[in-house]
């Protein structure tokens, strides 16, 4: 059984003149201890779909209007608050996109590590403050003895990132998800972050769902990786599926937009042609249509379901059977 | 930190000189000067006009208003604020006698305000657009458009007509007896407060739907916290820290307040000092009184900033 089981999620949000489906149907899974990656544009529920889960979505105008979210065997979205409050934090933390203003500018560094365990570990503020010494330490924060006491202002975007993780680390939960951790980041400090999350979920034996929109970025980290284009998953399937061989227009065009190793030098790169579609006004059909260079009539009559290739290699394209043959005979609009 | 609030006392120097001439030119440009009021007779005809310049002379009335200003200012240079030829006493001797009720009542104006305005504004913010919302909203809307005086006046009838309460008229202050002090100043206080109260629930309110919308406020709760502490613990410090700044802008008009409901109330302060001063044209006591005002609003000031050092590390002073 997967530790994490999201099946069928709708989250839509409601205002005046419009919904805005910014989840849509979207099913994924983490196993206990793996990595997975789920990638799409800006814009396109990424966020949404995380939030979901940790039910933090701000409602109204949000609401969750359909779908499970299985953890541990439990359907989080039949807990009442107190319970769901109980698991924010201690089995499922998350991580943020921006450390500047993620952390409390006027409450130390300290409390807010600390607070957290003492409520969900049930600790003593003195053994909560040397797990926080600990932590930070661990997270590569020099002096932790002395930079816990400080407030967030004199930490960098970086080390405020760190701090972040060790806070989501603190309560040792099964789960992390982090929402694009290193966007707001410059590269060399991503990579760091990057790998010392990997190397503490590796560590302590906890599932970690990334969230990004570079491909290029999860390539080295991710298990498995789920594309989401306009609320939905639109391709699923272990790194080496997604790399060697996409099965959805979408994918292809998200690989031929980054630079990789494993393509001749010189090779060019293609950006995506097109607009991400508007949410609350979604073309008829295949959301991706408008923009596939693949495109064939019953795109724009009917959206494909997602199925099932082979070892959960799934994609949600008409073609995706004979996908290759298609491109290789380069049909295009 | 030391170095800090020397430098801004010293800047008080300035400041209180620009003041003191302003209102010393004030002064002199209404008509009338304390010879004629110290020459009135029982029924209030003027003795003689002899009288009245003999006493000019004496007071230094008739010498040039340099020579006038330039002997003020020398007073005051030595911390002497004058000599009050009506009430034949030294114009800070009156002053340290009813400055108490005048910083007392502008200072629980700004308690009540407080008090009023961090629940209200807090709970309007997070019952948005509920009924609850809606009275705040409309207490905050009624308390801006009310004047004090004619708030006060209200509490005032009201106290006498259905509590049988009358202005207490006994002398006191606080260090004797701040109970009675107290219940003296409660509710004119009250009346000044509303105002400020008013504008500060407004305040916290948005500022309050601005924090919750923050992302350090989704980091509380997504660390597990209790709805109560991410509210009350992560939200609102951070919504209530402009209200410093408030209390700061708005202690000058507080002050003005507490000078009007001071008559209103038959309370001995400075207000009632200084319209009876002007009513005798006793212009070194009027002099006097202003800069004192002037003074507290600028402490007031200075303690507001060193307040936002205490609950802002991100506010640094040197
Ligand atoms: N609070 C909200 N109110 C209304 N609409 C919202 C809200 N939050 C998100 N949305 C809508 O949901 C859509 C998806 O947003 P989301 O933040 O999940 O995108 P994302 O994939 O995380 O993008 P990014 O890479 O920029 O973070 C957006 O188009 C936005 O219009
Ligand atoms: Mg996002």
């Amino acid at each position: 059984m997967p530790l994490l089981e999201v099946k069928n999620l709708k989250t839509h949000f409601f205002s005046d003149d419009a919904i805005t489906k910014a989840v849509d149907g979207v099913s994924y899974n983490v196993e206990a201890g793996e990595t997975v990656a789920l990638v799409g544009e800006s814009g396109c529920g990424k966020s949404v779909s995380s939030l979901s889960v940790m039910q933090l979505i701000p409602q109204p105008p949000g609401k969750i209007v359909d779908g499970e979210i299985i953890f541990g065997g439990q359907n989080l979205l039949e807990l009442d608050r107190e319970a769901m409050r109980r698991k924010r934090g201690r089995e499922i933390a998350m991580i943020f996109q921006e450390p500047m203003t993620s952390l409390n500018p006027v409450i130390s560094i300290e409390t807010q590590l600390t607070e957290a365990m003492t409520l969900q570990l049930g600790i003593t503020p003195k053994e909560a403050h040397t797990r926080a010494v600990e932590l930070l330490d661990r997270v590569g924060i020099p002096e932790p003895d002395v930079r816990i006491k400080q407030y967030p202002h004199v930490f960098s975007g970086g080390m405020r990132q760190r701090v972040m993780v060790a806070m989501a680390l603190s309560c040792e939960p099964k789960l992390i998800i982090a929402d694009e951790p290193t966007t707001a980041l410059d590269v060399t400090i991503q990579a760091q972050i990057l790998d010392l999350m990997q190397d503490l979920a590796k560590e302590r034996d906890m599932a970690l769902l990334i969230i990004t929109h570079n491909l290029g970025v999860v390539a080295r980290y991710a298990d498995r990786i789920n594309i989401m284009y306009a609320g939905r998953i639109i391709e699923r399937g272990t790194c080496k599926d997604i790399f060697a061989d996409p099965r959805h227009p979408y994918t292809l065009g998200l690989l031929e937009s980054i630079p990789r190793l494993d393509q001749p030098k010189g090779s060019k790169l293609i950006p995506i042609q097109g607009q991400p579609p508007n949410l609350s006004d979604l073309p008829p059909g295949c959301s991706f249509q408008p923009r596939c260079r693949f495109a064939q009539d019953k795109c724009s009559v009917e959206y494909p379901d997602i199925t099932d290739l082979r070892n959960n290699h799934s994609s949600a394209c008409w073609e995706v059977n004979n996908f290759k043959a298609i491109v290789e005979s380069g049909v295009s609009k | 930190m030391r170095g800090y609030i020397l430098r801004r006392l010293l800047l008080l120097i300035p400041n209180v000189f620009i003041l003191a001439t302003s209102i010393f030119f004030l002064m002199r440009v209404v008509p009338g000067d304390a010879a004629i009021a110290l020459n009135l007779t029982g029924d209030g005809t003027i003795l003689s006009w002899e009288a009245v310049e003999q006493t000019r002379e004496n007071l230094g009335l008739n010498d040039p208003i340099w020579i006038q200003y330039g002997r003020w200012m020398g007073n005051m240079l030595k911390g002497d604020l004058g000599y009050s030829p009506l009430r034949q006493l030294n114009v800070s001797e009156i002053i340290l006698a009813k400055a108490e009720v005048t910083f007392l009542l502008a200072f629980l104006a700004v308690i009540w305000g407080v008090l009023f305005s961090i629940p209200l504004g807090i709970i309007a913010a997070l019952k948005r657009g509920s009924w609850i919302d809606q009275l705040i909203r409309t207490f905050s809307v009624g308390g801006l458009s009310v004047p004090n005086f004619w708030l006060g006046i209200l509490i005032l009838l009201m106290l006498v007509h259905w509590f049988k309460w009358s202005p207490p008229i006994f002398q006191t202050d606080f260090l004797d007896d701040p109970l009675n002090q107290m219940k003296r100043l409660i509710w004119p206080s009250v009346a000044i407060g509303i105002s400020f109260a008013a504008i500060a629930t407004r305040l916290i309110r948005s500022t309050m739907l601005e924090v919750l919308n923050q992302d350090y406020v989704r980091t509380a709760r997504a660390k597990g916290l209790h709805r109560n502490r991410v509210i009350l613990r992560h939200a609102a410090p951070n919504a209530i820290l402009p209200v410093l700044t408030l209390s700061s802008l708005l202690f000058a008009g507080l002050l003005g307040g507490a000078v009007v409901l001071e008559n209103l109330f038959a309370l001995p302060g400075m207000g009632q000092q200084i319209v009876n001063a002007i009513g005798t044209r006793d212009t070194v006591l009027v002099q006097g009184i202003v800069v004192t005002l002037g003074v507290l609003v600028m402490l007031w000031n200075l303690v507001i900033d060193l307040l936002y050092v205490v609950v802002d590390p991100r506010i640094k002073l040197d």
